[in-house]
């Protein structure tokens, strides 16, 4: 047991608790706060793979800017407390914990094609460089600025208000 | 002397390889920047410079279709062979017909930047899908065809329908696409690479080696879904009759065409690559391999029955033309799958046939659905009647193109069909095309439903059909390809051969 392992136990922990409460919780308010620590322990987990660039840019997008506008999102629209049903909640946790086994017994019984690698120092150089050479990730870099830009005039042509008629 | 410069640069070499897509880029954009120039109201400009868009990639498009067989861009990322070249100059004539279904439709008369703008970023990313060789290309492809299509789909705002259509599209793609991404994680886990060309060895050799047969099924099952869902597959297709439904009729239009036939594209691709590529598990002769890959095929087989099944017996029921085109589109993509079940160039070369026939079919029908509710107001059968005598050559036409959709003599669809049959029965599927043929037979009941209330039903109320000549036109014209294509399909298919991904390797 290692200090690597301790911290990827917290992490994880953080992670699946708070998304269960996301999933749960009643009041979407709180589902709101349970997803802010789902997003950290994120984080969490990814420093702990060694991925220090990816980690901050998951605190700083995740937790700092999408969390920030969901719970304004949240605030500003009349919300109302979900039923619980338990017929509805036992069905889906049983069919929860079937895919959960399954899952573990599959991952579990796979034989990976692992590698044995250094830790790299930082990987912000790394990950520039890739993003920006030819036979690396130009391509997708470039294609996603497309994506990006039909979602934002999308969104803001959607969000205009206009009047419901049936 | 450009040439010799464009020649002696990687760089360049790429981008002229990726040109196309660069002219739908500035196309696209060229319709923001109009749409925001002051006195640029007429709402035909955008649509206009989409179809300039279109024109030069086309262009570009059929020069690469008679240069290099492949061609290998930006680090193997992005790969232009006459099958990505099949499904982008497909992609361009579906869409060019589209974009003169919007301008006919009359309910579409908001502000019409956006719709371009994000209908073209839509036609982008099908030409990055069909073209990607890597799963982080293929997932961005996706989401490219996705985003915009979820914005299309909900552009009647002050429609509940509409609304409500694009928010149940959205749900299930982002389950999908989840699903789809946790299966590339796995399959990058196993392998150690997201390079499809390089996947395929690599599980072949990992599946000899150590046995992985339980992670290998669910890495497939899950990327799948993910395809499944583009494609209309039962069980990833609850979204699409209400989806259809509530999107603008042309929307539905390009839905049902374009953004399957793309689906249809990347599942080809990454069948081939994955397993059928030479290497990759459907090569080896290895016995568990051999009855694992017979397994794989026999589960799209059953998806195959299962989605046809469902979908004609689903629109047996349908009162609403929109609606039964919806299920009848789910059962053609079980009929499409049967190409994909058999696992080999005889499928590939069917399936690629059946979509061009798909294609013009299926445009001719919803061509004739704007054609009359521009003047009936609905699409409810019941709401046609009578139209047939009104404008008997167009409504003609459309039969024909039902005639095609069930199968029958002598149209493309036919032809099509038999292709399928054949790729199945040689493939020992014997089973799969009895299925098929008696979901054909359904299917006749439907379809002529339609045509029987155009013609031999009389109208309750009085309305004067509205004369469209561009409309008439094309359907004509579309119904005159189903029956020339059902006749000559020689042509046709020296081109589907041409596109065939496994004869590219001999």
């Amino acid at each position: 047991m290692t200090a690597a392992h301790i911290a990827f136990a917290a992490f994880a922990l953080i992670t699946v608790v708070s998304a269960f409460v996301v999933a749960s919780h009643r009041s979407i308010v709180h589902s709101a706060f349970g997803l802010f620590f789902t997003f950290f322990g994120v984080a969490g987990l990814y420093l702990t793979l060694g991925a220090d660039f990816v980690m901050a840019a998951q605190i700083l997008i995740y937790v700092g800017g999408i969390m920030v506008l969901l719970l304004f999102g949240v605030m500003l629209t009349p919300s109302r407390r979900s039923d619980f049903v338990p017929a509805r909640f036992l069905r889906a946790l049983t069919l929860g914990a079937i895919v959960l086994v399954g899952l573990l017994w599959v991952l579990k019984n796979a034989h990976w094609a692992t590698q044995e690698l250094a830790s790299p120092e930082s990987t912000i150089d790394e990950i520039g460089r890739q993003l920006l050479t030819r036979e690396q990730y130009l391509l997708p870099f470039e294609v996603v600025s497309v994506l990006l830009l039909a979602a934002l005039i999308g969104a803001a042509y959607l969000a205009r208000r206009r009047k419901i008629v049936d | 002397m450009f040439q010799a410069i464009l020649a002696t640069s990687p760089m360049l070499s790429d981008i002229q390889a990726f040109l196309p897509e660069i002219y739908l880029t500035v196309g696209l954009l060229l319709v923001v920047i109009i749409d925001l120039l002051p006195g640029m109201t007429d709402r035909r400009i955008p649509a206009l410079l989409s179809l300039v868009g279109l024109a030069f990639a086309a262009r570009v498009l059929w020069q690469q279709m008679s240069g290099e067989p492949r061609i290998e861009a930006f680090g193997g990322l992005f790969v232009v062979d006459r099958f990505a070249l099949f499904f982008k100059l497909f992609t361009t004539i579906a869409v060019t017909v589209v974009i003169l279904y919007s301008l006919a439709w009359k309910r579409l008369e908001s502000r019409m930047g956006e719709y371009y703008l994000v209908l073209m970023s839509a036609v982008l990313g099908i030409f990055v899908l069909v073209s990607s060789q890597h799963l982080l290309m293929v997932y961005i492809g996706l989401e490219l065809l996705s985003i915009p299509s979820y914005i299309l789909t909900g552009y009647f705002k002050n429609q509940r329908k509409s609304s409500e259509a694009s928010l149940k599209y959205v749900i299930y793609g982002s389950v999908a696409s989840g699903t789809m991404l946790y299966g590339f994680s796995l399959l990058y886990g196993l392998t150690g690479t997201l390079r499809l060309d390089e996947i395929g060895p690599a599980l072949a050799q990992a599946f000899s080696e150590s046995g992985n047969p339980e992670a290998t099924a669910l890495a497939f099952l899950m990327v799948l879904a993910g395809f499944g869902y583009k494609i209309a597959a039962v069980p990833f297709h609850y979204w699409l009759p209400d989806v259809y439904q509530g999107a603008p009729i042309p929307i539905t239009t390009f839905l049902a065409v374009a953004s399957k036939a793309a689906g249809f594209g990347v599942l080809l691709r990454y069948m081939y690559l994955v397993y059928g590529a030479p290497g990759a598990l459907a090569t080896l002769s290895d016995v568990d391999v051999v009855a694992w890959v017979d397994k794989l095929s026999l589960l799209i087989g059953i998806v195959a029955a299962v989605t046809m099944t469902l979908g004609n017996l689903a629109a047996l029921r349908q009162k609403n033309v929109v609606r039964l085109l919806a299920y009848s589109s789910i059962a053609h993509a079980g009929y499409l799958l049967m190409g994909v079940a058999v696992i080999g160039s005889s499928g590939l070369e069917a399936v690629l046939f059946y979509l061009v026939a798909y294609l013009i079919m299926t445009l001719g029908a919803f061509g004739m659905v704007i054609y009359l509710s521009n003047s009936v107001k609905s699409e409810e059968i019941e709401d046609f009647r009578g139209a047939g005598w009104k404008a008997p050559i167009v409504c003609g036409a459309f039969v024909m193109c039902l005639v095609s959709l069930v199968g029958l003599p002598p149209t493309a669809g036919f032809v099509g069909k038999w292709m399928l049959f054949r790729g199945v029965i040689e493939s020992g599927m014997l089973w799969l095309a009895v299925v098929a043929g008696l979901n054909s037979a359904i299917s006749l009941y439907y379809y002529f439903r339609v045509a029987k209330a155009l013609f031999l039903e009389k109208s309750e109320k009085e309305y004067t059909l509205k004369r469209s000549p561009v409309m008439a036109a094309i359907i004509i014209g579309l119904s005159v390809l189903v029956v020339y294509y059902g006749l000559r399909f020689g042509g046709l298919i020296d081109l589907v051969q041409q596109a065939n991904l496994f004869a590219a390797v001999q």
